[in-house]
C-alpha cells in the first residue's frame, strides 16, 4: 500500500538558521507515527511544513518534497486552504473562540463544507461523540465554550478540526497543557481515530510516545 | 469562486484602495506644490508682502509661524517634563494617575479653536497680554502639552528597571537618580517630543487666529505685546479671497512652505526618535 | 541631599500642577463665561433656531449641522478605513505595513488650512458641479473633507486593533482551512470590534472639532436646512461659527458670552466622546 505521506530529503531554513536537514520517510495510512526529542529540534517547523503553517513566516525556505497522496504540496497549483482542510492541525494549548460550543464546533465547518443549517446540530453530535465529549456538554452547547476544562477544551478542538473532515491529523504536542485524566483521554482518543485517519504526533514524552505510536522518529535524525 | 479565488479578488481591490490612500499624501504634496509654483519666485522666502499679501514673498509670516512655534514649546517643555516625573517617579495613588491620564487624554482631543478663544481671555485680557505673540505661545504651549508629555512618558516606560535600581543600589538620591540616569535615558522621548510639538504648532490657525496675529503691519515683533503675522492666517485671509487668482496663488505658495515645514520637522523627529534609541538601548 | 530631593519634587508637583489647571482652568473658564446667557435664555438657547447678533441667540442649527456633517463623515469614511486595515493588518508585509503607516503619520499631520485650501479650490467646485448647485459650499463639502481629515486616525487606530488580536486565533482559524480573507473576517474583525469602536469614537472627536477646514467650505449659513435631509446645503457647525464670529466681539457682552457657551456645549459633546473612545481603546488593549 502505498503510504499517505512521503517526505524526500526535506531541508528547512528560517533566514541563515538552518532548521531541518535533508530529512525524509514515509508515513502508512490510518497510523500514528510520533515524532519524538528535545524541544528546538526542529518537529513543530516538520509539523507546520506538512500543512503549509510556515508559508506566513517571512524568510521559511525550503528544499526537498512533501508528497501527500501523490501530491507535491508546495506546487504552486495547489488550494493551500484545501490543503490545511485535508490536513488538520491540533495546537499544544487549546485555543477556543469567545463562543458558545455548538459555534466552536461548527466554526470551521460552517464556511467550507457547504453544509445547510439543518444538518448543524447532526453534526455537531456526530464529532463531540467522536471525541468523548457529547456526554459531557450535550446538556450545554450554548454555554461558552472558554467555561470548559482545558482538558475538554482541547477534546473540542479536535472535534471542531474533524467537523471540516480531514484525512490526516498533526498535533503538536496536545497534551502538554493538560493533566494526567484528560491526558489519558486524549491518548485513548489516538487510537479511536486512527481507524478513519492518519496522525502524526510531536511530543517530547517517551512513554506517550511508546504508548501510542505505530512508529517512531527520533528527532536527531531530522537535524 | 472557490475561497482562493475569491480571496485573490478581494486582494486586488484591496491593494488598489490602499495604494490609493498611500498616494493621498503624494496627491496633497503635487498638488500643493504646482498650484504654488507662479508664486514661489527666488525671492518668495525673502521678501516681505505686498498688496495686502496679492504678491510678493512671506518672509515675515515665516518668521512669526517660527516664532510662535518655538515660544510654545520652550514654556511648554519644562511642564511637560516636570509633570511626567512627577507622575512616573513621586505619584503613588492611583486616583490621582488616573486623573492625570484623562486629563492629559481630554486637553488632547480638545477642540483647539476653545483653547484660542479661553486662552486669549485668560492670557490677553486677564493677564493683559493683549493681542500678542506672546499670549499665541502661550495657547499653543497649552494645546501641544500633551504632545510632549507622550513622547517623554514613553521613553521614561520603556527604560529598563535594572537601571533605576542601579542607581539606588548605589545609593543615589532621588533627585540624583532622575537628573543622572532618568533624564538622560529619555532625551530620545524629550527630542522626538519637542519636534513632534513644534510640528503640531506649526500647523495650528484656529488657536491663534485672534489672539496673536495680524494680517498687515507689523513686521517683526517689537515688543512683548505685539501680534504677528503668520503663515497659517496668511493663508486664511487668501483663502477667502477665492475670485482672485493672484492671492490664491500665494495663498498655496504659502501653504507649500507650511506643508514643508511640517514634514521636515516630523521626518526629523523620527529620525532621531530611532538613532536616539538605539543609543539609549545600548 | 535628602533636602535636595524634597525640594525638586515640589518643583516637579508644581509643574505638574500646572499642568491640572490647564484642563481644569478651561473648564472653568467656558462655564464661567457662558453663565450670563444661560441665565437668560435657559435651554432655549440650546431649542433656539435664530442667531441674530444683538437681538436673539439659538444654537440649534450649529448643532444640527455639527452632528450631521460629522455623522457623514463618519458613514463615509467607515467602509474605506475597514476595508484598508484589513489589508494592512492581514495581509501585508512588515516592511509595506510600516510605509505606510508612516505614510498615514504624515497626512494626520497636515494643516487644517491646507485642507481647506484644498476643499476651497477643488472639493467645492466639483460638488458644485457634479450635483448642479448654486453654491458648492454645503454640509456634504464639509463632511467630505472631514472624511478625508479623520481618515489616518481612523485607519490607524482600527489597524492597530486588528494587529492586536492574538495570533492563535488566527493560527486556528487557518489551520482549520480557513482563507486568510475568511479568518480576516470572521475572527479579527469581531475580536477588533472594541477597538474599532474606539477608532471611529475618536475621529467623531477630531471631526467635531475641527475648525479651519469646515469653515471654508461648510457655506456658513446659520439655517436648518429645509428639508431637514438636505445635506446640499449650506449650513453652520458650532466650531466654523466660533471661527467666524470671536473676533467680533471678544471679551465681554451677550454675543460672547453665547459664543462661549456654544464652545461649552461642544468641549462636552467631545469630552464624552472622546472619554468612551479611550475606554473602548483600552478595554480592547486589555486581551
Amino acid at each position: 500500500m502505498s503510504p499517505v505521506v512521503e517526505i524526500k530529503n526535506l531541508s528547512v531554513n528560517y533566514g541563515a538558521i538552518k532548521v531541518i536537514d535533508n530529512f525524509s520517510c514515509e508515513v502508512k495510512e490510518n497510523s500514528v507515527t510520533t515524532i519524538i526529542g528535545p524541544s528546538g529540534c526542529g518537529k513543530s517547523t516538520l509539523l507546520r511544513c506538512l500543512c503549509r503553517m510556515n508559508d506566513r513566516i517571512e524568510d521559511f525556505k525550503h528544499t526537498g518534497q512533501i508528497l501527500i497522496r501523490g501530491e507535491n504540496i508546495y506546487d504552486p497549483d495547489v488550494d493551500v486552504y484545501e490543503l490545511r482542510r485535508r490536513v488538520g492541525m491540533i495546537f499544544q494549548k487549546p485555543c477556543v473562540f469567545p463562543k458558545s460550543i455548538f459555534e466552536n464546533v461548527l466554526f470551521g465547518a460552517k464556511h467550507l463544507n457547504g453544509i445547510e443549517k439543518k444538518d448543524y446540530e447532526s453534526l455537531v453530535e456526530r464529532v463531540l461523540t467522536e471525541v468523548n465529549l457529547w456526554g459531557e456538554v450535550k446538556n450545554r452547547l450554548d454555554n461558552l465554550a472558554t467555561t470548559l476544562s482545558i482538558g475538554q477544551q482541547q477534546r473540542l478542538a479536535i472535534a471542531r478540526t474533524l467537523a471540516v473532515e480531514p484525512d490526516i491529523l498533526l498535533m503538536d504536542e496536545p497534551t502538554s497543557s493538560l493533566d494526567p485524566e484528560s491526558t489519558a483521554a486524549i491518548e485513548s482518543l489516538m487510537q479511536t481515530l486512527k481507524s478513519n485517519h492518519t496522525l502524526l504526533l510531536v511530543t517530547h514524552l517517551p512513554e506517550q510516545a511508546e504508548k501510542v505510536s505505530d512508529k517512531m522518529i527520533f528527532c536527531n535524525i531530522i537535524k | 469562486m472557490s475561497a482562493a479565488a475569491f480571496e485573490r479578488c478581494m486582494i486586488i481591490f484591496l491593494s488598489l484602495l490602499t495604494l490609493l490612500i498611500s498616494s493621498l499624501l503624494l496627491i496633497i504634496l503635487v498638488t500643493v506644490f504646482i498650484k504654488g509654483l507662479p508664486a514661489l519666485h527666488s525671492g518668495f522666502f525673502m521678501e516681505a508682502s505686498e498688496n495686502f499679501g496679492r504678491s510678493g514673498g512671506i518672509f515675515y509670516q515665516l518668521m512669526g509661524t517660527l516664532l510662535l512655534m518655538t515660544g510654545a514649546v520652550l514654556v511648554s517643555l519644562p511642564v511637560a517634563l516636570g509633570s511626567v516625573i512627577y507622575q512616573t517617579q513621586f505619584l503613588k495613588s492611583k486616583s490621582l494617575k488616573e486623573v492625570c491620564r484623562l486629563s492629559a487624554q481630554m486637553l488632547n482631543a480638545t477642540p483647539t479653536i476653545l483653547f484660542g478663544l479661553v486662552g486669549y481671555l485668560f492670557f490677553g485680557v486677564y493677564l493683559k497680554t493683549g493681542v500678542s505673540w506672546v499670549t499665541g505661545s502661550l495657547i499653543l504651549s497649552i494645546m501641544i502639552l500633551p504632545t510632549l508629555q507622550i513622547s517623554i512618558r514613553e521613553a521614561i516606560e520603556a527604560m529598563p528597571q535594572k537601571y533605576k535600581d542601579t542607581g539606588m543600589a548605589l545609593g543615589l538620591s532621588r533627585w540624583e537618580q532622575i537628573k543622572s540616569i532618568i533624564i538622560p535615558q529619555c532625551y530620545y522621548g524629550i527630542i522626538t517630543g519637542v519636534f513632534l510639538g513644534l510640528a503640531r504648532a506649526a500647523g495650528e490657525t484656529a488657536a491663534i487666529m485672534f489672539a496673536a496675529t495680524t494680517f498687515s503691519g507689523i513686521q517683526f515683533p517689537e515688543t512683548f505685546e505685539d501680534p504677528v503675522p503668520t503663515l497659517q492666517t496668511h493663508m486664511l485671509v487668501l483663502t477667502q479671497e477665492a475670485a482672485n487668482p493672484k492671492a490664491i496663488a500665494q495663498a498655496w505658495g504659502a501653504g507649500w512652505v507650511l506643508l514643508a515645514l511640517v514634514f521636515i520637522l516630523t521626518i526629523t523627529a523620527w529620525i532621531l526618535r530611532s538613532r536616539l534609541k538605539m543609543e539609549a538601548e545600548l | 541631599m535628602k533636602n535636595e530631593s524634597q525640594c525638586m519634587m515640589w518643583v516637579f508637583a508644581c509643574l505638574n500642577f500646572m499642568f491640572l489647571c490647564c484642563m481644569g482652568g478651561l473648564f472653568f473658564f467656558l462655564v464661567h463665561e457662558s453663565f450670563p446667557i444661560i441665565k437668560l435664555y435657559g435651554l432655549d438657547f440650546w431649542f433656539g433656531q435664530d442667531w441674530w447678533v444683538g437681538e436673539t441667540y439659538g444654537a440649534l442649527p450649529m448643532l444640527y449641522g455639527s452632528t450631521l456633517v460629522t455623522a457623514l463623515a463618519c458613514l463615509l469614511v467607515l467602509p474605506l478605513a475597514l476595508a484598508v486595515a484589513i489589508f494592512i493588518s492581514e495581509f501585508l508585509t512588515s516592511m509595506n505595513r510600516r510605509f505606510v503607516k508612516a505614510v498615514l503619520e504624515l497626512l494626520a499631520g497636515v494643516p487644517g488650512i491646507v485642507y481647506g485650501l484644498l476643499g476651497v479650490t477643488f472639493l467645492s467646485l466639483w460638488i458644485k458641479d457634479i450635483f448642479g448647485l448654486l453654491d458648492g459650499n454645503t454640509l456634504v463639502t464639509a463632511a467630505c473633507l472631514l472624511s478625508i481629515m479623520i481618515l489616518p486616525t481612523v485607519l490607524t487606530l482600527s489597524e492597530d486593533a486588528m494587529r492586536a488580536v492574538p495570533a492563535e486565533y488566527r493560527e486556528n482559524a487557518l489551520g482549520l482551512g480557513l482563507s486568510k480573507w475568511q479568518t480576516a473576517i470572521t475572527v479579527v474583525l469581531p475580536q477588533a470590534l472594541p477597538g474599532i469602536m474606539g477608532a471611529v469614537l475618536l475621529g467623531i472627536g477630531r471631526a467635531m472639532g475641527e475648525t479651519i477646514a469646515v469653515m471654508l467650505v461648510v457655506g456658513s449659513l446659520d439655517r436648518i436646512p429645509d428639508p431637514w435631509f438636505n445635506i446640499f446645503s449650506s449650513a453652520q457647525t458650532i466650531p466654523s461659527k466660533l471661527g467666524r464670529e470671536a473676533a467680533e466681539s471678544i471679551g465681554e457682552g451677550t454675543h460672547w458670552s453665547a459664543l462661549m457657551a456654544l464652545g461649552l456645549t461642544l468641549f462636552l459633546m467631545v469630552l464624552v466622546i472622546s472619554f468612551m473612545g479611550n475606554r473602548f481603546l483600552k478595554r480592547e488593549r486589555k486581551l
